[in-house]
């Protein structure tokens, strides 16, 4: 992909620029092997300026209080289950639409699709009060269908999927017509496996961009649903004494997913990503 | 692209209309009931709210009050439009600033890697974009970390220089600001850097080696052929910025989270942001509120549309 690019340089100009470079490299990568450092050291040594780890067992007790005593476990059980159930319902409908639009021509066409990709550049920000008061007034607020239903509408998804429909040859769809495939036949036999890449894409972003919602999670929710985002948002609070390795500790156990999300998929990850300009 | 499959099937007329299109309708229902449940009915009603004096207390009595709400918010009287104001200021001192720094970091470290071999080039990529894919609630909590006065890694070191002594960075004006644009630089500098390599590899090789055959220095080539040719991308790129930073929400409010309503956006109002006040303003009710933060997101998402549109001008003019 990239291109060989002037190689020949001075020496001098290499180093400079490979410097600036590993400087943001480090910026970067830096807070992961710190906050595994901070979480296993003994509670004598300073946790700020702990760079390498000391005590795995003190690590452990740690990641046990987080997990146990400070409810990290059911926040991350929580969020599992609601971010698994929406990604299922939000693939599943994008996945539908996306074909849909790709494919075939149908009266209204023009209007819903021009309403899908308008409303792609208007944020939850901008109503998300009203839905709020809504879910609310339906009697959802703080239930498994009140937090996940909204999550579930993302023009964006569709946005993803069809960009990589439009490269599969449309012969395909005939031939299974002529064979006397039905439409939704067509759709789950032929069109989902070739969308494999793309829902890999989709399904793997909106993890991220789900796991790590605040604004919605954190106004929706009460006592019965523990989102991480706001399980950890409160841990960072003044108000809340905990001791600062389990602070630590805690936030690296939920760096955990997107972490390893990112170290298996991260062609599709950046693919994704950079595709929409979205946000994790 | 859209229409070659309709000119397979046979030649039916609209009364085999439902028939024809009956899979496809059913295929749509999903997806445009939740859409309309939960996107376009609340973006109607949020502006339509906007007018009334809608509170979370009002069961069916809600009176429509014109444009009371957005008068009081730029009175400039009483608390709520104190706040208001005070975000707005914060808002607009946050945004360019963010913006115009962080593409500056991303660009330059795009045209830097971008001398470098495929390997590399690879792993500075990889590097880079870590931090886009943390949730912004552990980039708050790993810089609150990194900035606590006195004890925090940076901040402490910082305070070494001269910057920011005997300063808690989230209640000091202008320190508090520079907080966010800092956590949110280093959250979205991975995305826009990977968005310029990605144009910059586009620019056809030739151009490099007719260049270089006229004896054109690095900056000379970064200057006349790299820049001109990424401004499609520099303005994408821009005005997306622009529309995510008036959004900041979840870095500030995390950092200043209490258990005290009233002290979202940190003493004084440092660190207060629109969609933080818009917020609050759901959580502590009273007369009004909802009708008031409806307003709130009627200005935003009109501020959000005159950029928009303003960047589709601009851009059409110079292509």
């Amino acid at each position: 992909m990239m291109k060989q690019q002037s190689i020949r340089k001075a020496p001098w100009e290499k180093t400079i620029l490979y410097t600036l470079a590993s400087i943001w490299a480090v910026i970067c990568l830096f807070p992961i092997w710190h906050l595994i450092s901070a979480t296993f050291s003994t509670d004598a040594s300073n946790i700020t300026t702990t760079f390498f780890p000391n005590s795995i067992s003190n690590g452990l007790d740690k990641i046990g209080y987080a997990l146990n005593a400070a409810n990290i476990l059911t926040a991350i059980r929580d969020t599992l289950l609601y971010t698994l159930v929406t990604l299922a319902g939000l693939v599943c409908i994008s996945a539908l639409l996306a074909y849909e639009f790709t494919f075939y021509k149908f009266p209204g066409r023009n209007l819903l699709y021009a309403l899908l990709m308008g409303s792609m550049m208007l944020p939850l920000v901008l109503y998300v009060i009203p839905l709020y008061r809504f879910v609310f007034q339906t009697g959802l607020s703080d239930t498994l269908p009140g937090i996940a239903l909204p999550m579930m509408v993302s023009p964006l998804a569709v946005f993803i999927l069809m960009s990589f429909l439009e490269d599969l040859p449309l012969s395909f769809i005939e031939s299974a017509r002529i064979d006397g495939a039905g439409h939704f036949r067509i759709f789950g036999s032929i069109v989902l496996p070739l969308m494999r890449n793309g829902l890999i894409t989709v399904t793997v972003i909106m993890f991220l961009k789900i796991w790590g919602s605040y604004l919605w999670p954190s106004l929706i929710t009460g006592n019965r649903i523990h989102p991480l985002s706001v399980a950890i948002s409160n841990m960072l609070s003044p108000n809340f004494y905990v001791d600062a390795r389990v602070k630590i500790a805690s936030m690296l156990i939920s760096m955990l997913p997107p972490a390893l999300i990112y170290l298996f998929f991260q062609r599709q990850v950046i693919e994704g990503m950079t595709m929409s300009g979205v946000k994790g | 692209m859209q229409a070659k499959l309709s000119r397979l099937s046979p030649g039916e007329r609209f009364r085999k209309g439902i028939r024809k299109y009956g899979a496809i309708y059913v295929a749509l229902t999903p997806f445009f009931i939740l859409f309309i449940c939960f996107i376009l009915i609340p973006m109607i009603e949020g502006m339509a709210m906007s007018f009334t004096d809608w509170s979370t207390s009002s069961k069916g009595e809600i009176n429509f009050v014109g444009f009371e709400n957005y008068a009081n918010l730029f009175s400039g009287k009483g608390s709520a439009s104190k706040r208001y104001m005070a975000s707005l200021t914060n808002l607009l001192i946050y945004v360019p600033i963010t913006v115009a720094v962080g593409l500056f970091i991303a660009l330059a470290l795009a045209l830097i890697v971008s001398q470098f071999r495929n390997k590399a080039y690879n792993f500075f990529r990889g590097s880079y974009f870590f931090p886009t894919v943390l949730p912004l609630f552990l980039c708050a909590g790993i810089w609150q970390w990194y900035m606590a006065s006195e004890t925090g890694l940076i901040a402490s070191n910082l305070a070494k220089i001269g910057i920011g002594t005997n300063t808690i960075w989230k209640d000091t004006p202008g320190y508090a600001i520079a907080l966010v644009i800092l956590i949110d630089i280093w959250n979205s500098v991975g995305l826009n850097f990977v968005i310029f390599s990605t144009g910059i590899q586009d620019i056809p090789r030739e151009l490099y080696e007719a260049a270089e055959i006229d004896g054109a220095s690095t900056f000379k080539k970064m200057t006349k052929i790299t820049i001109p040719l990424l401004e499609p991308i520099l303005f994408f790129v821009i005005t997306y910025s622009f529309i995510s930073a008036l959004q900041v929400y979840d870095i500030p409010w995390i950092l200043t989270n209490t258990t005290d309503i009233n002290a979202v956006g940190g003493a004084n109002q440092v660190m207060l942001f629109p969609v933080m006040e818009m917020v609050r303003n759901v959580y502590k009710g009273g007369k009004s509120a909802l009708g008031r933060a409806a307003a709130e997101g009627v200005i935003l998402m009109s501020i959000i549309m005159v950029i928009t549109l303003v960047q589709y001008k601009l851009r059409r003019k110079n292509t």
